[in-house]
C-alpha cells in the first residue's frame, strides 16, 4: 500500500520533471497513451465506418496500394495531387487486403501519428518550462479534440502532416532551450528530418521551413552567435527538407516533364481552384477580412471554444511575461500553418467552405486541424506558470477538466451539426452514397474478371477499398496508356465497366468529367455486348453478356 | 353516324322569344344569368367505422340547391358500407372504395330555417365477418371536394352582416387610383380580415379596377376617404355586392378590421355608422390552452383500429418564435373491456414524442417536449388512438363495448419557451412579426397603389398560416429600412437591399448549380425577388426587382412574385430567396445557390480591423511586457550598483 501510494506522486513528478539533456520524463508514457487513445477512437470509427467517409481518404488508400498493385505500378503512381509521405507510409499496410479494404491502415498510420503529435506537444511543453498541471491540460485540449481524433482514424493527410510539424517544432524547441549548444547535424536530425517528413505531406510544412529557419535565426543572432554560425545552422535545419523539396520537383520532372507540375499541371491545386473561380466561389481571394473570418470560424469549429479561450488567454499571458524571447517563438512556430492557411485563403491558393463563407456549406475545414497543438501548448501555458499558486491551480484545473468535458459532450451530442469536419465527411458520403451502394453491390456481385471505370470521374469512383479486390483488377487512368486501349475496345478486355450514364455537367475539376462515359456512353455496339446489371441515378454498372475476357 | 342540325322556323322561334322575355321577370341586380350556380364549399367532413360524421353546408339565400357534387375517399377500405345523408334523408349506401366522385341529390326541403343542408356520413362494418373479427385496420371515409350546385339567383345581401357569405369565390378589395395611405392602411388590414375569415379557396385581391365576374358570394369592398365616423353602403357595381366603407385614419382600419369579427352580422342594415373593431385577443401568452389554439373544447378518438385527431400548433400563437414547445394533455378513456388494449401515441410533425398504453382507469396524461429542431412554423399535432379487441371479440358485430378517448382541450396546455428558433428563410414568418406587421411601400403615386396590391398578396399568405388576425400598419421606406422593427418592403431598391443586407443585392446576379433555371436566370435578366431577410434580431419581407435597363419594367415581375406566394400556403415556401423572371415560373432557392455578388463579399473585408485589433492588441501586450521587463534591469541595477557601493563602503 505504502509503495503504491507512493508510486503516484513520483509518476506526478517524473511527469513534471525539467527535461534532462535530450531525456523527457514522461514521454514515453505519453506516447503509450496516445496509441491507447488512437487505437480506441479507430476501433470506435472503423467498427462505424465512418473512417471512409472522406472521399480524399479512399483516394489516399487507394494512391497507396496502387504503387505496387496496379496494371502499372510504380512510384508514377503517387502522382501530383498530393504529396507523396502519406501514401508511401501507408504502403507497407495496405498491401494487406483486410487492411485497405477496412481503412485500418490509415487507422493505424494515424493512432502512431497521434501518439507522435501528443509526445511532441508533450516535449515542446517541457522544453518551455510548462509544468507538469499545464502539460496534463495541454494533452487533455489535445486528446478531447474529437476532430483530431476522427482525423488520426481516416487516411487524410491532417494526422501526418501536424506529427511531422509538432515533432519539428520540438526539435526546434530542444536546439533552443538546450544548455549546450547542439551542433548543426543534431538540428537536422531533430527539427531537419521532421520538417522533410513534412514537406513531404502539406505545403504547410513548407512554410514551417522558412519560419523555422527565421527562428533559428533569431536564436542565433540573441545568443551572440555570428552571422557565419547562423547560416550554417540555418541550412543544417534546411538541407533535410531542402532535399526532399527538390526530390519532389525532381519527380515531377522525371514523370512529368515539368518541376512544377504540381503547381501547374492539369491536377494541380491550381486547376482545382480555377473552377471555383470561374463560378464566382473563392470569395476569399483578394479578400482578407472574408479570408479571416472563415479561418476563424473553422478554428473555433475545430477546436472548440474552450480550449480556445484558454489559448487566448495563455496567448496574452505570454506576451506579457516573455514578450518574444525564444521559448514564446516556439510556441509561435506551431501557428506557422496557420497563418499560412490565412495567407492561402487571401491569395486564392486555397479554398475553405463553412457557415461564414460565401456561399456557406463545409468544405476543407479540417485543414486548420494543424492549429490544436498550437492552442493545446498555450492552454497549458496558461496554467503550467502560475506555479505559486498551487491551490489555486488545482480548483482552476478542476473547472477547465468539466469545461473540456462539457465541450466533448456537446461535440458528441450532436457532432454533425457542431462539428464541420464530421459535417464534411457525413455530407460527402452522402453525396456518395448511391456510388458507395453501388460499390458494395459490386463486391457482393463480383465474380473474376476485370473492371474499368475511371476513378477520377467527379471524385466519385476512387471506391477501391470498399470493393476489396486486387486493384489489377481494374482499368482506369493510373493504368497508363492500356487504359485508352481497354476504352477503345472494351469486350475484350473487362468483364465490367462502371461508369456515369450520361456525362457529368458539373465536377471539382476539368480534368474529372468520366472519359469512360465518354468513350462508351454513345457507342451501340458496347450495349450490344454489355448489360447493366445495377443502376443508381447516374452511375450504372455493366456487365458483358458474352466471351470471358479476363 | 352524322346527326342533323334542325333550324327553328324564324317566325314561331322569334313569338316565343318575344313572349319568354315578356313573361319571365329581370333578374335583380347582383345575380348572375346563369342556370346552375356552383359553389365551392372548402370544408370536408370524415368519420370512423361505427361513428358519424356531420358536416353543415351553408346555402347562399336566394339559391335552391339541386345536388352535391363531392369527392369520397376512404382510408383502407375493407368490408364496410358507406352511408351519406342530407337533411337525414339516406342518398348514398354503397360498399367502401378507395376513391370515387359521387353526386348526392338534395331538394330544398332539406335546407333548414337556418339556411343551411346537413350533411353526415358514416362508415358501417359489415357485420361478422372474419376480418372484422381479427383485424381492426385503421380506417376512415372522408367527404371532400364538395361543390354545391344550386339553381336560382344569389339574392343581394341587404345588410352588413349578411354581406360576407359563408363561402366565397373571389372578394374584391377595392381602393381609388389616388387613394391616400390612409385608405390602403384600411384596405391591407381588409385583406387580412378577410384572408382569416376565408381559406383558399377565396380569392382575395387589392385592386382599383375589380375584374372578378358577377356570381355566388363574390364580392367587392370599397374603401373611399371621407369624413369620420365611418359610414357603410351597400350597392351593386357590375352585378357583384360591393359593401362601400367611407371615412378616414384609425377609423377607417379599425372598420377594415372589424370584417373578421364574428360581430360583423350584428350589423343589420347596408347603412351603419361607427363600424369598428380594435379588440385583437392577446397572443403574447406563452402558455395556451390546446382548446385557444384549436378553437375546440373537446377532441374526441372513438373505435378499435387506429384514429388521429390533428391539430394544427402555429408558432404564432405563443406571439413569436418560440424555441421549445412543451406538451401537456389530459383527457379521459373509457375503461378498457377486458383483453383489449389501447394505446395512445402523441406525435409532431411526424415525429413520435410519447406513447403511453392506457389500462386501468378512466383519465390519462401525457406529457412531451418538442426540440427546436422539430419545430416549424405551422406544426401538425397528432395524437393518434390504437385500439385492439379482445382475441374473441368482433368488432362490428353490435356486441362489442365502445372505446373512447376524449381529449380535454381546455385542461391540456402548449407552453412555449421564447426564442429565436432555428429555422431560417421563409420559414420564420409569420410568427417574427408578433401579430403586427409594418409594411412599407417604396413607391409613389400610381405605383404605390399597385405595390399596395403586391403587399395584399403576401399578406393574405401569409394571414392564412397565422393563428390570428395580423394588424398591418403602413410605414415610411426610409424610416422602417432605417428602424428596427420587421415587417415588409415592397418596392425595395438596390440601396435597400444593400442596407439591409439582403442575402441577394438587387443588382446583377448569378445562379450557380441551380439546373433548372441555369438558363433563365443571367447576369442581364431582369428579375423580381421576394427575400426573407434576418438581420439580427429583425426580419424582414423584401419584394424589389432589378433590371439592366431603366427602361425595362420589373413591376409585372414583382406583381408575379407577390402572386405567387398568394398561390399556395406560406408554409410551403421554402428557402428565402422567390424569384421571378420573364422567362420561367417563379422559383425559390437558397441564397447560397447565388453566387456571391461582389457587394456582399467586399462587405466582410472589414473583418481584417479585428486582426488589425490582434496585432496591436498584442503589441500593446509586447509593450507590457517591455515595460515590466525595464523595471525589473533597473531594480536589479538598482540592487547591483547599491550591493557594489554597500562593498566599496566596506
Amino acid at each position: 500500500m505504502g509503495a503504491r501510494s507512493g508510486l503516484v506522486p513520483t509518476a506526478w513528478r517524473a511527469f513534471g520533471a525539467e527535461p534532462t539533456g535530450r531525456r523527457i520524463a514522461g514521454a514515453g508514457w505519453v506516447f503509450v497513451f496516445g496509441l491507447l487513445v488512437g487505437a480506441a477512437a479507430s476501433v470506435y470509427t472503423v467498427r462505424n465506418g465512418t473512417n471512409l467517409e472522406y472521399g480524399d481518404a479512399m483516394a489516399h488508400l487507394t494512391i497507396s496500394r496502387r504503387i505496387v498493385d496496379s496494371h502499372s505500378p510504380g512510384l508514377q503512381q503517387l502522382g501530383t495531387v498530393w504529396l507523396p509521405l502519406p501514401h508511401l507510409l501507408l504502403l507497407p499496410l495496405v498491401m494487406n487486403l483486410w487492411l485497405f479494404s477496412t481503412g485500418v491502415a490509415a487507422s493505424i498510420v494515424g493512432t502512431v501519428c497521434l501518439a507522435i503529435t501528443a509526445t511532441a506537444v508533450f516535449r515542446i511543453m517541457a522544453r518551455i518550462g510548462i509544468d507538469a498541471i499545464g502539460r496534463l491540460v495541454g494533452l487533455a485540449v489535445l486528446f478531447t479534440n474529437l476532430s483530431l481524433l476522427y482525423a488520426s482514424t481516416t487516411a487524410l493527410t491532417e494526422p501526418v502532416l501536424i506529427a511531422a510539424m509538432t515533432a519539428c517544432v520540438a526539435g526546434l524547441a530542444g536546439w533552443a532551450t538546450s544548455s549546450r549548444r547542439l551542433s548543426g547535424g543534431e538540428l537536422a536530425v531533430f527539427a531537419g528530418i521532421p520538417a522533410a517528413a513534412g514537406v513531404l505531406t502539406r505545403y504547410e510544412a513548407w512554410a514551417l521551413v522558412i519560419s523555422g529557419s527565421i527562428f533559428v535565426a533569431f536564436v542565433c543572432l540573441r545568443r551572440g552567435d555570428s552571422i557565419k554560425r547562423a547560416a550554417q545552422l540555418i541550412a543544417s535545419f534546411a538541407a533535410v527538407p531542402a532535399v526532399a523539396i527538390a526530390w519532389w520537383l525532381a519527380y515531377n520532372a522525371a514523370w512529368y516533364g515539368n518541376p512544377l507540375e504540381f503547381l501547374q499541371g492539369e491536377y494541380s491545386a491550381a486547376a482545382f481552384t480555377e473552377v471555383f473561380i470561374d463560378q464566382g466561389q473563392l470569395t476569399t481571394k483578394g479578400n482578407f477580412g472574408l479570408s479571416l473570418q472563415v479561418l476563424s470560424w473553422a478554428i473555433l469549429e475545430t477546436s472548440g471554444i474552450v480550449p480556445l479561450l484558454l489559448a487566448g488567454a495563455g496567448l496574452c499571458v505570454m506576451t506579457v511575461r516573455w514578450g518574444i524571447n525564444d521559448k514564446a517563438l516556439v510556441v509561435w512556430l506551431l501557428g506557422t500553418a496557420t497563418a499560412f492557411l490565412l495567407f492561402s485563403l487571401t491569395t486564392g491558393q486555397h479554398i475553405m467552405v463553412n457557415d461564414r463563407s460565401l456561399p456557406s456549406g463545409a468544405y476543407n475545414n479540417r485543414y486548420v486541424l494543424s492549429a490544436v497543438p498550437w492552442i493545446a501548448v498555450l492552454a497549458g501555458y496558461l496554467l503550467g506558470q502560475w506555479r505559486s499558486l498551487r491551490a489555486a491551480r488545482a480548483g482552476v484545473s478542476v473547472l477547465i477538466a468539466l469545461a473540456l468535458t462539457w465541450q466533448v459532450t456537446w461535440w458528441a451530442a450532436a457532432a454533425e451539426d457542431r462539428m464541420t469536419i464530421i459535417q464534411e465527411g457525413r455530407e460527402v458520403a452522402r453525396a456518395a452514397e448511391n456510388t458507395r451502394d453501388a460499390a458494395r453491390w459490386l463486391a457482393e456481385a463480383y465474380d473474376g474478371g476485370r473492371i474499368l471505370l475511371d476513378e477520377s470521374a467527379g471524385n466519385e469512383f476512387a471506391f477501391q477499398p470498399l470493393v476489396g479486390i486486387r486493384l489489377t483488377e481494374y482499368y482506369n487512368r493510373s493504368s497508363g496508356a492500356i487504359f485508352d486501349e481497354v476504352l477503345a475496345d472494351p469486350s475484350r478486355h473487362v468483364r465490367w465497366v462502371v461508369m456515369h450514364r450520361e456525362q457529368l455537367v458539373s465536377s471539382s475539376t476539368k480534368a474529372s468529367i468520366d472519359l469512360v462515359t465518354e468513350a462508351l456512353a454513345d457507342d451501340p455496339q458496347f450495349f450490344a455486348r454489355y448489360e447493366l446489371v445495377y443502376a443508381v441515378d447516374n452511375v450504372g454498372i455493366y456487365r458483358r453478356t458474352e466471351g470471358a475476357a479476363r | 353516324m352524322r346527326r342533323r342540325r334542325h333550324a327553328l322556323p324564324a317566325a314561331p322561334a322569334a313569338a316565343l322569344i318575344a313572349l319568354t322575355l315578356l313573361l319571365v321577370p329581370a333578374p335583380p341586380a347582383g345575380a348572375a344569368p346563369d342556370d346552375t350556380a356552383r359553389v365551392a364549399v372548402p370544408d370536408s367532413v370524415s368519420a370512423v367505422p361505427e361513428t358519424t360524421g356531420r358536416l353543415r353546408v351553408a346555402v347562399p339565400d336566394g339559391l335552391q340547391p339541386r345536388r352535391l357534387r363531392a369527392t369520397l375517399r376512404v382510408e383502407n377500405p375493407r368490408d364496410a358500407r358507406v352511408i351519406l345523408t342530407v337533411g337525414g334523408r339516406e342518398v348514398h349506401d354503397a360498399p367502401a372504395r378507395d376513391a370515387e366522385q359521387v353526386t348526392l341529390p338534395v331538394r330544398p326541403g332539406d335546407v333548414t330555417a337556418e339556411g343551411y343542408l346537413e350533411v353526415t356520413i358514416s362508415e358501417v362494418l359489415e357485420r361478422g365477418t372474419e376480418a372484422t373479427c381479427r383485424y381492426v385496420l385503421p380506417s376512415s371515409a372522408t367527404l371532400e371536394e364538395i361543390t354545391l350546385e344550386a339553381t336560382g339567383i344569389e339574392t343581394a345581401p341587404e345588410s352588413v352582416g349578411t354581406f360576407l357569405p359563408a363561402y366565397s369565390p373571389a372578394i374584391d378589395v377595392v381602393v381609388d387610383k389616388a387613394a391616400g395611405d390612409d385608405v390602403l392602411d384600411a384596405a391591407l388590414n381588409a385583406v387580412t380580415a378577410l384572408a382569416e375569415r376565408y381559406d383558399a379557396n377565396t380569392a382575395i385581391a387589392l385592386t382599383t379596377t375589380p375584374a372578378t365576374p358577377a356570381g355566388a358570394g363574390v364580392r367587392q369592398i370599397t374603401f373611399e376617404h371621407g369624413a369620420n365616423p365611418v359610414s357603410t353602403a351597400i350597392e351593386q357595381r357590375d352585378g357583384v355586392p360591393n359593401l362601400v366603407i367611407t371615412g378616414s385614419d384609425e377609423a377607417l382600419t379599425d372598420a377594415a378590421r372589424a370584417l373578421s369579427s364574428p360581430a360583423l352580422a350584428l350589423a343589420d342594415a347596408a347603412d351603419t355608422s361607427g363600424l369598428s373593431s380594435t379588440s385583437l385577443a392577446d397572443a403574447t401568452n406563452l402558455v395556451r390552452s390546446l382548446g385557444e389554439v384549436t378553437g375546440r373544447d373537446t377532441i374526441t378518438l372513438t373505435g378499435y383500429g387506429t384514429n388521429t385527431a390533428y391539430v394544427s400548433v402555429r408558432q404564432d400563437a405563443f406571439g413569436g418564435p418560440i424555441d421549445e414547445l412543451d406538451i401537456d394533455l389530459r383527457g379521459t378513456h373509457t375503461a378498457l373491456p377486458a383483453g383489449a388494449q389501447l394505446q395512445l401515441d402523441l406525435l409532431f410533425n411526424g415525429d413520435l414524442l410519447a406513447s403511453t398504453q392506457l389500462a386501468d382507469g378512466t383519465g390519462f396524461h401525457l406529457e412531451a417536449t418538442v426540440a427546436a429542431h422539430q419545430l416549424s412554423s405551422d406544426n401538425g399535432l397528432e395524437l393518434r388512438m390504437s385500439g385492439m379487441p379482445a382475441e374473441d371479440q368482433c368488432v362490428g358485430n353490435g356486441r362489442h363495448l365502445p372505446l373512447e378517448l376524449h381529449l380535454d382541450a381546455d385542461a391540456s396546455e402548449l407552453r412555449g419557451s421564447r426564442g429565436a428558433g432555428t429555422l431560417a428563410g421563409f420559414a420564420r414568418f409569420p410568427q417574427v412579426l408578433a401579430g403586427q406587421v409594418p409594411v412599407a411601400l417604396r413607391g409613389d403615386g400610381p405605383q404605390r397603389i399597385t405595390q399596395a396590391g403586391d403587399a395584399a398578396a403576401l399578406l393574405t399568405s401569409l394571414q392564412r398560416s397565422a393563428a390570428r388576425q395580423l394588424s398591418v400598419e403602413l410605414s415610411d421606406a426610409d424610416a422602417f429600412v432605417d428602424g428596427d422593427r420587421s415587417g415588409i418592403l415592397i418596392g425595395a431598391t438596390h440601396e435597400d437591399s444593400t442596407t439591409l443586407k439582403a442575402p441577394l443585392r438587387l443588382d446583377r446576379m448569378r445562379l450557380m448549380d441551380y439546373v433548372e433555371s441555369e438558363l433563365q436566370v443571367g447576369t442581364d435578366q431582369p428579375y423580381a425577388a421576394l427575400q426573407a431577410v434576418n438581420v439580427g434580431r429583425r426580419d424582414v419581407l423584401l419584394l424589389g426587382g432589378w433590371s439592366p435597363s431603366e427602361t425595362a419594367d420589373v413591376e409585372p415581375l414583382i406583381a408575379r412574385a407577390a402572386d405567387a406566394t398568394a398561390l399556395r400556403p406560406w408554409t410551403t415556401l421554402a428557402d428565402d430567396v422567390l424569384v421571378a423572371t420573364s422567362s420561367s415560373d417563379p422559383f425559390t432557392l437558397d441564397s447560397n445557390a447565388i453566387v456571391p455578388q461582389d457587394e456582399v463579399a467586399d462587405e466582410r473585408r472589414s473583418n481584417a480591423w479585428w486582426f488589425l485589433g490582434g496585432v496591436a492588441a498584442l503589441l500593446v501586450l509586447l509593450s507590457v511586457n517591455y515595460l515590466i521587463s525595464r523595471n525589473r534591469k533597473r531594480r536589479v541595477r538598482r540592487l547591483v550598483d547599491a550591493q557594489e557601493r554597500a562593498d566599496r563602503t566596506e
